[in-house]
């Protein structure tokens, strides 16, 4: 189902707030700047984001989901 | 083997063995002869990369003219700060075939951490990825370095006419390959020397413990920056003609199983909280190519090894090493049948394991005491400390503060350590490291730094601190100040402030005002562990 960019920004923002532990999150954000973003955290993350989008991720595009806006896009390509 | 090798008194050992280069390069060069248009390393990703053994000589010909126009010089110190990544391999490669030592740094220690390694080693040249290019730009005082900074193998610089006529540089076998700084008791980090003949008796002496082939492949999950990484699953199988496939572990264990299924992995090695990971999540193996995984750096508990063996039918080898032995000095015995579950396996042929007394005595069978080692594998000493070195490598051993023992039929058992040492998630982390962050707090009077059990990472991070009186600051305010100056990796999950405490008025020290850590963690298991 189509989405449009606010909606994923608000939902993915969410969800990165509740891994994170984090109330601030920058949306330009990667896995090397922000602290909480570890390997347990991804795995979580990745998870989050296949159950808020109702989306089955790659393996391929589970390794390369290191930035937020890197995320996004994956995201999008899958709705 | 053509050059002799000259071998300080904790290397030499009864039985001689056979090291069949001088150097990591003729090894490369020797396999590229016999593997040439055969793949030798994977990148997965968007644009998975693979590289032939030709290619990969190719590229590191191309690099030379990166390290000849940054002036360097044979025997000269770079740093490579990258997480796991084709850009890391080549530069690895090229260095070591040049004939530089590598000095590579963990990306995510913090910028002071990588300031004092890269002072320490006297590093001519650092090496970084351009996504850590916000932290480079806060390591303080480079004047004397000149940076480099690599975005992508496939810049135009390492794509340049190949340097076939370039003549080779003269490299001993006894030559500094790298230098791992690995934790240290005062806070500071350790440089470990490791030498050509390190690595290429360590990395031939695990690929014939478990019948590497050609057929081998590795998954090289396990950072890049540590020993383990570096050898087990890049020079082991290299030794034998075989491949590997290397992914940033960060991101890649969710993909675990669906990348050894893909790419026909045949071996791996990782540390326990790996394992648990696994465990804990709902992917299933799904390949029948994996063969076995080897497992160190941290206690495998029966359990888990049970566990995971039983819902993906591989075997688990559990063995030990140190960075000082540059990776596994022990290993439990190939094929499976032969393990004695709970051990941590016998000696590699290239060294011996002796368990000794605060005497050096030899203790009797099933006593414990200390686990030593010597041998082709272990380093000649750690880089500029004299007093360490002569107190961890005396009487001809490396004395490596674990406790072990030794049963009738030559399998080693490790009990645990001296020291304090936290191992979270493989990752070695001295107390003092944060201790002397939380002491720059001008709040703190007092902390004292303790491992807890963490389900899946082994171990994570508590900290005692006491305040001055006046003081109101927070856990959180506590933990945002460390933030900012130490590697994330290392950060406290808890912050106790003893203050607030009704039952814990001080720091508990003994009558020399060693402060007790089993004290606190004895009261942090009593009073915060479900």
């Amino acid at each position: 189902m189509p989405i449009d960019t606010k909606e994923l920004d608000m939902k993915l923002e969410e969800i990165l707030k509740k891994i994170f532990k984090n109330e601030k999150i920058d949306l330009e954000g990667t896995i090397e700047d922000i602290p909480e973003w570890d390997s347990f955290t991804h795995i979580q993350l990745i998870d989050a984001i296949e159950e808020k989008f109702k989306i089955e991720i790659e393996f391929n595009d589970a390794i390369t989901m290191t930035s937020i806006p890197t995320i996004k896009k994956k995201i999008m390509n899958y709705l | 083997m053509k050059e002799s090798i000259s071998l300080v008194k904790h290397q030499q050992i009864s039985k001689k063995f056979k090291i069949d280069y001088n150097n990591i390069r003729e090894l490369f060069y020797e396999k590229v002869k016999d593997r040439a248009d055969e793949i030798f390393l994977i990148s997965p990703g968007e644009n998975t990369a693979e590289f032939t053994y030709t290619e990969l000589k190719s590229l590191i010909k191309n690099t030379y003219s990166i390290f000849r126009r940054l002036e360097l010089k044979n025997k000269d110190r770079i740093n490579l700060i990258f997480h796991n990544s084709p850009e890391f391999l080549i530069l690895y490669f090229s260095a070591l075939c040049f004939g530089l030592t590598v000095v590579p740094i963990n990306p995510d220690i913090a910028p002071e951490e990588m300031r004092y390694i890269i002072s320490d080693s006297k590093s001519k040249v650092i090496f970084y990825s351009n996504t850590l290019e916000f932290k480079i730009k806060n390591i303080k005082n480079l004047d004397s370095v000149k940076l480099e900074k690599i975005t992508s193998i496939n810049d135009q610089e390492f794509s340049l006419k190949n340097e076939d006529n370039f003549e080779e540089n003269e490299i001993s076998i006894n030559d500094t390959a790298v230098i791992i700084y690995t934790s240290g008791t005062t806070g500071n980090p350790k440089g470990v020397i490791l030498s050509h003949l390190n690595l290429l008796s360590d990395s031939k002496s695990i690929s014939e413990w478990f019948h590497f082939n050609t057929k081998t492949r590795t998954l090289c999950i396990l950072p890049l920056y540590h020993n383990n990484g570096q050898i087990t699953t890049l020079l082991a199988p290299l030794y034998q003609g075989g491949s590997t496939v290397i992914v940033q572990g960060k991101v890649s264990l969710l993909s675990f199983w669906d990348l050894v299924n893909r790419y026909d992995v045949t071996w791996t090695s990782v540390m326990a909280s790996i394992l648990s990971i696994l465990l804990s999540i709902s992917k299933e193996r799904k390949d029948q190519t994996l063969k076995a995984i080897l497992c160190g750096g941290q206690i495998l508990t029966r359990t888990i090894q049970k566990q995971f063996e039983d819902r993906f039918e591989v075997p688990i080898f559990e063995g030990y090493g140190l960075t000082e032995t540059t990776s596994f000095s022990c290993i439990n015995c190939f094929p499976a049948g032969k393990r004695r579950i709970g051990s941590i396996g016998k000696a590699l042929p290239i060294n011996e394991m002796s368990i000794l007394d605060k005497n050096s005595k030899n203790v009797d069978e099933n006593n414990i005491g200390e686990i030593c080692i010597r041998g082709y594998n272990v380093t000649v000493g750690y880089l500029g400390l004299k007093e360490k070195n002569e107190n961890s490598f005396r009487n001809g051993w490396f004395h490596s503060g674990d406790f072990g023992r030794k049963d009738s039929d030559g399998f080693f058992y490790f009990q645990g350590r001296e020291d304090f040492l936290i191992i979270k998630g493989g990752e070695n982390i001295y107390p003092a490291e944060l201790e002397n962050v939380l002491y720059q707090h001008p709040d703190i009077i007092e902390c004292a730094v303790i491992g807890i059990p963490h389900k899946l990472l082994g171990e994570d991070i508590c900290a005692f601190v006491k305040c001055k009186e006046e003081s109101q600051i927070s856990e959180t305010e506590l933990k945002e100040f460390c933030k900012n100056n130490i590697g994330n990796f290392k950060l406290p999950q808890k912050i106790i402030i003893i203050n607030s405490l009704n039952d814990l008025d001080d720091i508990p020290k003994g009558p020399t005002k060693k402060i007790l850590y089993r004290e606190l963690k004895k009261y942090y298991l009593e009073n915060y562990q479900k």
